[in-house]
């Protein structure tokens, strides 16, 4: 499960950037364009995961927009294809975030990981880190000590030399104020460590540890974390906040070097979903412009194998036509269309499923209705005259036009 | 025009229904004209009894009502007992399109068990009815063991017979009756009677 995260945090960009847009920016170093000067992709792993951890704290900075999500994850119908997050509870966060946490240089080893946890995280990093593989077995080494010896020696101790060498390899020092911040957003358990922290890994940090958070949080589909992105997106801008620079966020986000070797290093080993695979492959595609936001729509750079449900899908109440008719129809206190005309038994078309003529809900076909109006013109269901309802008729049938 | 798919899944959907006591034949080559029977419900004078129905479709059919007979002679306030006409409102002004044959015939085998004396078809019965409730009863049991049952399916077209014959209906009914439907012994007794 936490690996499942762990993927899906380093290769959900859209989700994350779309979280980004909410506030860091203060967080940001302005350097963030280094990024695309990559380091080595087992390097970029890493400091994606120390900061994924940072991010994910100044993400619960902002507890409105997370109240926000959890409503909206209230709301989110879960798909099959996330199981992972979506099993993701405020435990399976907690659980998350250590794993961020465990990347290498990262101090914040306040919070607990099982032993399956670590299992996991060591099966993450496996593709990372594949180029090198005693860089892979340091990481793992490492990880397991900050997950185990966070776990024992916990709160507030900081990392030994090792670790924090470690991180100090990953990328020039990050300022204390990113930290303290972090602390506001009420992590107290967490550590600072001053000097791992990469300004070009920073904004991917962010990206991933914002992506985690709303994942965790919501606890969405994956077919879900667009519409949660754009109206996180949408949110932030509301709330007036100084977006993220996008090319910061794009930047770590579409290292083509680090994209490829995740895609290469035998991720299939791992229990990588599918999604995060389309994921990694369609990273690179993206443009910078886009990258402080999910994917919409009708973007044009849109990857055409991302999206496989419209926005309208992503929420209960706008799922198709059958779905809508059926929502309709209880809203106005009927039965759903049945699926023949009672009066001639011919099998009713859309068109026919949402012709409502009667207010008693009484359904039947436009033939049908048409021959009853050249004689009595009463209503089948409850015997009253169609004329007294042609009124409700007329605004029903445009009401229903968009629809269709 | 007739709506024969419409008639198929009705006739259909009678079939399949065994538990309802509606059953309907088609008489003919044509969907017009059929035949349907109802048994009498229970807890009532026509408990035991089954009726059967002259069913006619008009072109307009389900658009218009069907036209409806009782061929079983019934004792009953809205059946006339001359000639088996129903008052029944939804076989007239409140027949809907979504009423199909077999609720039709379900709704006359609930008028068989809810007279309606204040909008008879037969004022006679209806004026025993609620006068001499008991007399009614009485009859229209008589009536049905004597027209609708099953055994003695047929007795009408006997009676008919001796009628052509000469003989009163009553008288042959009576000889009938008491030789236990037997034609010969009938007509012999109303011979020598």
């Amino acid at each position: 499960m936490d690996a499942h995260m762990d993927q899906q945090t380093l290769f959900n960009p859209e989700k994350s950037s779309a979280v980004g847009d909410d506030g860091f920016v203060s967080c940001l170093p302005s350097k963030a364009d280094k990024s695309l000067a990559a380091p080595s992709p087992n390097e970029c792993g890493k400091k994606k995961r120390v900061q994924r951890a940072a991010k994910l704290k100044q993400c619960k900075m902002d507890a409105r927009r997370e109240q926000w999500l959890s409503q909206v994850s209230s709301k989110v119908v879960k798909p099959d294809s996330c199981a992972s997050s979506r099993s993701s509870s405020q435990d399976d966060r907690d659980e998350k975030e250590m794993l961020l946490q465990t990347a290498p240089g990262e101090l914040d080893m306040g919070t607990l990981v099982d032993k399956e946890g670590l299992e996991d995280s060591q099966l993450k990093r496996r593709p990372v880190g594949s180029t090198s593989a005693h860089e892979i077995g340091h990481l793992w080494s490492e990880a397991r000590f900050c997950i185990q010896g966070g776990s024992l020696l916990d709160k507030h101790k900081p990392l030994t030399p090792q670790q924090s060498t470690a991180c100090s390899n990953a990328g020039p020092a990050k300022p204390l104020d990113h930290r303290e911040q972090e602390r506001k957003a009420g992590q107290a358990r967490r550590l600072d460590a001053p000097g791992i922290w990469s300004t070009s890994d920073t904004s991917s940090s962010q990206s991933n540890s914002s992506q985690v958070s709303s994942s965790s949080d919501d606890e969405n589909d994956e077919e879900d974390w667009e519409a949660v992105a754009d109206a996180l997106h949408v949110q932030a801008t509301v709330d007036d906040v100084k977006p993220v620079k996008p090319a910061d966020q794009c930047s770590s986000l579409n290292r083509p070097g680090e994209l490829k070797s995740l895609s290469s290093s035998g991720m299939d080993k791992c229990i990588l979903k599918p999604e995060s695979k389309y994921r990694s492959g369609n990273c690179g595609s993206r443009t910078r412009a886009d990258a402080g936001r999910a994917w919409r729509p009708d973007d044009v750079s849109r990857p055409p194998t991302l999206p496989r449900l419209s926005k309208q899908h992503s929420f209960p109440l706008q799922s198709g036509p059958s779905l809508w008719a059926a929502s309709h129809g209880s809203v106005w206190g009927l039965p759903p269309p049945p699926s023949h005309c009672p009066i001639c038994t011919e099998e009713l078309d859309t068109t026919d499923s949402s012709f409502v003529p009667c207010s008693c809900g009484f359904r039947l076909c436009l033939f049908c209705h048409n021959r009853i109006l050249v004689g009595d013109g009463r209503c089948p269901g409850c015997r009253k005259s169609y004329n007294s309802e042609a009124v409700l008729k007329l605004s029903r049938t445009s009401s229903v036009r968009p629809r269709v | 025009m007739l709506d024969v798919s419409r008639v198929q899944k009705e006739l259909m959907e009678v079939e399949r229904d065994k538990l309802s006591g509606v059953s309907i034949q088609i008489l003919g080559s044509s969907l017009s004209h059929m035949q349907g029977t109802i048994e009498g419900p229970s807890g009532t004078p026509y408990e035991g009894g089954v009726f059967t129905i002259d069913i006619q479709l008009p072109s307009a059919y389900p658009f218009e009502p069907p036209k409806m007979q009782f061929i079983t002679r019934v004792w009953h306030p809205n059946i006339s007992s001359q000639n088996g006409a129903i008052c029944l409102d939804i076989l007239k002004d409140q027949w809907s399109p979504a009423l199909t044959l077999k609720t039709a015939l379900l709704s006359l085998q609930a008028l068989l068990s809810t007279p309606e004396p204040g909008d008879p078809q037969d004022a006679v019965v209806a004026e025993q009815y609620l006068k001499h409730y008991s007399t009614y009863v009485s009859t229209a049991r008589y009536w049905t063991e004597t027209f609708a049952k099953r055994s003695s399916i047929g007795l009408q077209e006997k009676v008919m017979k001796f009628v052509e014959m000469g003989f009163s209906e009553d008288a042959a009914l009576g000889a009938l009756q008491s030789t236990g439907g037997d034609e010969n012994a009938a007509l012999e007794k109303l011979c020598s009677g």
